[in-house]
C-alpha cells in the first residue's frame, strides 16, 4: 500500500498524541471495570448481612418471602419490583417506587438487617469505572475518551496494514511489538468496550439537540421521548377500585413458567395489587438468546393477579429494533446474566488490554527520554506519573478494602475516610515514585503495600464478621469464600513479587524509566 | 449558542436530581416534600430526621403516594435526609424552628476526614512537583 509520507506522519502523530491524552483515563476505567466484573462477589463480601448459610437445591418460598418484604414496605400496591435470587444477588429483594431495597434471605424467608450497609466498595469502584467518581462530567468525559479509543483502534489497524510490508525485515522495539500484538489480538474486546462506552457515555449528552428538534422544541431529555417506544410500560392497568383477593405468588409463578418454559425469570413486578385489575409481570432472559434478551430487552409474560389468566406474552422478536441493539450492547458490556467463566475470560482480556495500554505509553516515553536524556525532566516526571497512575492505583484500591473493615460501620464520616484515604494513598504513590526515581524500588514498595493491605483486609473481614475461611467453605458461602481466598492469594503473590523483584529479568528493561 | 444551552441544560437534567423541600404549617408541624426534578414523586423514599446534637435518627417514614408527609417540628436542631436508593440521597439542615425555639445544645460537626485526606493528597502532589523541580534545577 502506498501512502503519502506526510499524511502518514500526521496519522502517526495524531495516534500518538491522542493516545497520550486518553490512555490514562481509559486505563483507569478498564482497571476498575475489570474489578467491577466481580461486583456480585464483592457486594456479598462487603455486606455482613449477606453472610448467610446457603442451602443447596432450595428454592425460596415466594409467598412467604414476598409477603415479608411487602410488609416491611408498608404493603404498597403499585410499582413494586421484585428481584429473584441470582448469580448477581443471592437474596430476594423488593422495592417500590424510589424506595431503597428490602433484602430477604431466600432460605429463611426473613428480612435481612442491612442497616449501615451501602455496598460502598463495589459502588465506588463502579463509579470510578463509569465516571472517575465525578458524575455526570466524568461520564461524558469517559464517553469522549471511548470515541477516541475507537479512532486509535482504527488508526492503529491502518498503520499496521500500511507498515506491515516495510516492517517485516526491520527490527522493532520491545514496547512497540507487544503494544501492537496485544492490541491486534484484543481487537474485538477493545471495539466492544470502546463502542459501548461511547454510547453509554455521550449518548444522552449528544441526543439533546436531536430530541429538541424532533419533538418540535417540546422535550430536551431523550428518555422522555424514547422510553415509551423501547421500554413500553407492561402490565399497567388502571385501578378499578374494587378490592379482590390475589392468587398465591407461587401459583402465579408456576403458571408463568409453564406457559413460557424457556423464560429464566429474574424479575417480578406488581401493579394495582389487591385490586380487581391487578397485574403481575414476570420478566427474564431466554437461554437460547441471551444476547437479545439481556436486561435492556427482557422477555415477559403478564398475568392477572386475581384470576391468574395470561394477559400478554412478549418474546424478543416483538420488540423494537433499537431495544434489540441496546440489548446486545448491554449484554457484551455488562454480562449481567453470565457466570464466573465468562467473567474470568473478561478479566484476562482486561489485564492484557491494561498491559497493552501501558506498553503504548512506554513506546513514547522511551523515545523522549532517550532523546532528551538528563534534560528530559518533564518526560521523566511523566514516566513516574504514569507509573503511579497505572500501578499505584493497586495499593490504593487495596487500602480501601483494608480501612473498610477497620472502621466501624456506623461511623458517620466513614465514606469520606475511605474515599479520601484512597486518593491520599494514590497521591503518595506519585510522591514516592518521584522521590525514589528507581522503577524497581517503586514497584517493590507498591507490591509490598498491596500485599500487606490485602492480607489485613482478609484478616479483618474474618474477625469482624466471624466468618472464617473454613466457615464460608463449610456453609457453601461461595462468594465469601472465593473473595477471601482470591485476596489472600493475591496478597501472597504480591509479597513474593516484592521479595524476588531483583531476580526478574524482564523488569530490568524498565529500570531506566 | 442554543446548542450550548441545550448541552448544559442536559447536564443538569442528567441525573434527574432529587429535590427535598420542607414547608412550615404554622401549627407546630411541617410538610416534607420529596420529588425528582422531572416532576415524579419520590414515593417510597425514606425520610429521616436526625438530631444534630446526638446524630441519632429521631423520626423516619417512607414517602407515600401523595409525595409528602406531615411531621411535628423537632424541639432540637435537626437535619432532614431523603434517601431514595443508591445515588439518590439528599439532605438539608432543618430551617423550620418551633415557636419556643430549640431546647438542646448543638455542636457543629467538623469533617476532619475530608480536611485530613485533602491535606495529605495536596502535600504529596505538590511534594512530587517540588522534588522534580529541584532535580531539574540541579541538572541545569
Amino acid at each position: 500500500m502506498s501512502v503519502d509520507n506526510l499524511y502518514l506522519k500526521y496519522l502517526i502523530r495524531s495516534h500518538t498524541l491522542l493516545g497520550i491524552f486518553v490512555v490514562f483515563i481509559f486505563y483507569i476505567s478498564t482497571y476498575f471495570g475489570t474489578i467491577t466484573l466481580f461486583k456480585p462477589y464483592l457486594k456479598n463480601w462487603e455486606s455482613p448481612s449477606h453472610h448467610f448459610k446457603v442451602v443447596e437445591n432450595t428454592e425460596p418460598d415466594l409467598d412467604k418471602a414476598i409477603r415479608a418484604g411487602l410488609k416491611e414496605l408498608n404493603n404498597p400496591n403499585d410499582r413494586v419490583q421484585i428481584t429473584l435470587p441470582s448469580f448477581n444477588e443471592k437474596t430476594l429483594s423488593i422495592k417500590f417506587g424510589f424506595s431503597e431495597k428490602i433484602y430477604i434471605d431466600p432460605y429463611t424467608n426473613k428480612v435481612i438487617d442491612t442497616k449501615n450497609e451501602n455496598s460502598f466498595i463495589s459502588n465506588f469502584f463502579n463509579q470510578m469505572h463509569i465516571s472517575l467518581d465525578t458524575p455526570p462530567i466524568g461520564q461524558i468525559l469517559m464517553g469522549i475518551v471511548s470515541i477516541s479509543i475507537v479512532f486509535l483502534t482504527i488508526s492503529g489497524i491502518y498503520l499496521w496494514l500500511i507498515n506491515r510490508p516495510k516492517r517485516s525485515n526491520k527490527k522493532v522495539g520491545f514496547w512497540f511489538r507487544w503494544h501492537k500484538d496485544l492490541s491486534l489480538l484484543l481487537l474485538p474486546y477493545i471495539l466492544v468496550f470502546s463502542l459501548t462506552g461511547a454510547v453509554l457515555g455521550v449518548m444522552i449528552l449528544s441526543a439533546t439537540p436531536f430530541v429538541y428538534s424532533a419533538s418540535q422544541g417540546e422535550e430536551t431529555h431523550i428518555s422522555k421521548v424514547v422510553r415509551p417506544i423501547i421500554y413500553p410500560r407492561q402490565g399497567y392497568a388502571k385501578k378499578s377500585g374494587v378490592p379482590a383477593s390475589m392468587q398465591k405468588f407461587s401459583i402465579l409463578y408456576d403458571k408463568a413458567q409453564k406457559n413460557y418454559p424457556n423464560l429464566n425469570i429474574t424479575n417480578i413486578s406488581l401493579n394495582s395489587w389487591n385490586d380487581k385489575n391487578a397485574r403481575i409481570v414476570f420478566s427474564g432472559y431466554l437461554d437460547e438468546n441471551k444476547i437479545l434478551s439481556s436486561r435492556a430487552n427482557r422477555a415477559t409474560i403478564v398475568l392477572s393477579g386475581a384470576s391468574g389468566e395470561i394477559l400478554e406474552k412478549k418474546g424478543i422478536e416483538d420488540t423494537h429494533i433499537i431495544s434489540q441493539v441496546m440489548s446486545g450492547f448491554y449484554f457484551f458490556h455488562f454480562i449481567s446474566d453470565e457466570g464466573i467463566i465468562v467473567r474470568l475470560i473478561y478479566l484476562i482480556l482486561g489485564l492484557v488490554f491494561g498491559l497493552s495500554m501501558i506498553f503504548g505509553i512506554y513506546i513514547w516515553l522511551e523515545k523522549k527520554i532517550q532523546r532528551y536524556g538528563e534534560d528530559g525532566s518533564f518526560y521523566k516526571y511523566l514516566s513516574q506519573f504514569s507509573t503511579a497512575l497505572t500501578i499505584g492505583v493497586i495499593p490504593a484500591s487495596a487500602f480501601i478494602l483494608f480501612i473498610y473493615w477497620l472502621l466501624p460501620f456506623n461511623y458517620i464520616d466513614k465514606e469520606t475516610w475511605l474515599k479520601g484515604g484512597f486518593y491520599a494513598l494514590w497521591c503518595f504513590t506519585l510522591f514516592y515514585s518521584v522521590y525514589k526515581n528507581d522503577m524497581l524500588s517503586i514497584l517493590k514498595l507498591f507490591a509490598k503495600l498491596s500485599g500487606i493491605f490485602l492480607l489485613l483486609a482478609v484478616i479483618l473481614h474474618q474477625l469482624r464478621t466471624n466468618v472464617f475461611l473454613w466457615d464460608s467453605f463449610q456453609k457453601n458461602m461461595d462468594a465469601i469464600f472465593w473473595v477471601d481466598t482470591s485476596l489472600l492469594l493475591l496478597a501472597i503473590a504480591s509479597l513474593l513479587f516484592a521479595k524476588n523483584i531483583e531476580r526478574i529479568k524482564f523488569l530490568q528493561k524498565i529500570r531506566g524509566f | 449558542m442554543k446548542i450550548l444551552l441545550l448541552i448544559f441544560l442536559n447536564i443538569s437534567l442528567y441525573g434527574h436530581s432529587l429535590i427535598l423541600n420542607s414547608l412550615d404549617n404554622e401549627d407546630g408541624t411541617m410538610e416534607i416534600i420529596g420529588k425528582f426534578s422531572t416532576g415524579a414523586s419520590a414515593e417510597g423514599g425514606m425520610v429521616k430526621i436526625v438530631s444534630n446534637a446526638s446524630q441519632q435518627i429521631i423520626y423516619e417514614k417512607r414517602i407515600p403516594a401523595e409525595g409528602s408527609i406531615n411531621v411535628k417540628v423537632p424541639n432540637e436542631a435537626y437535619t432532614i435526609i431523603l434517601d431514595s436508593g443508591p445515588g439518590h440521597k439528599v439532605q438539608k439542615e432543618g430551617d423550620i424552628i418551633p415557636s419556643s425555639g430549640f431546647t438542646k445544645v448543638v455542636y457543629k460537626h467538623i469533617n476532619y476526614a475530608f480536611y485530613t485526606t485533602l491535606g495529605l493528597s495536596l502535600f504529596f502532589l505538590l511534594g512530587s512537583v517540588f522534588i522534580q523541580f529541584r532535580r531539574y534545577k540541579r541538572a541545569i
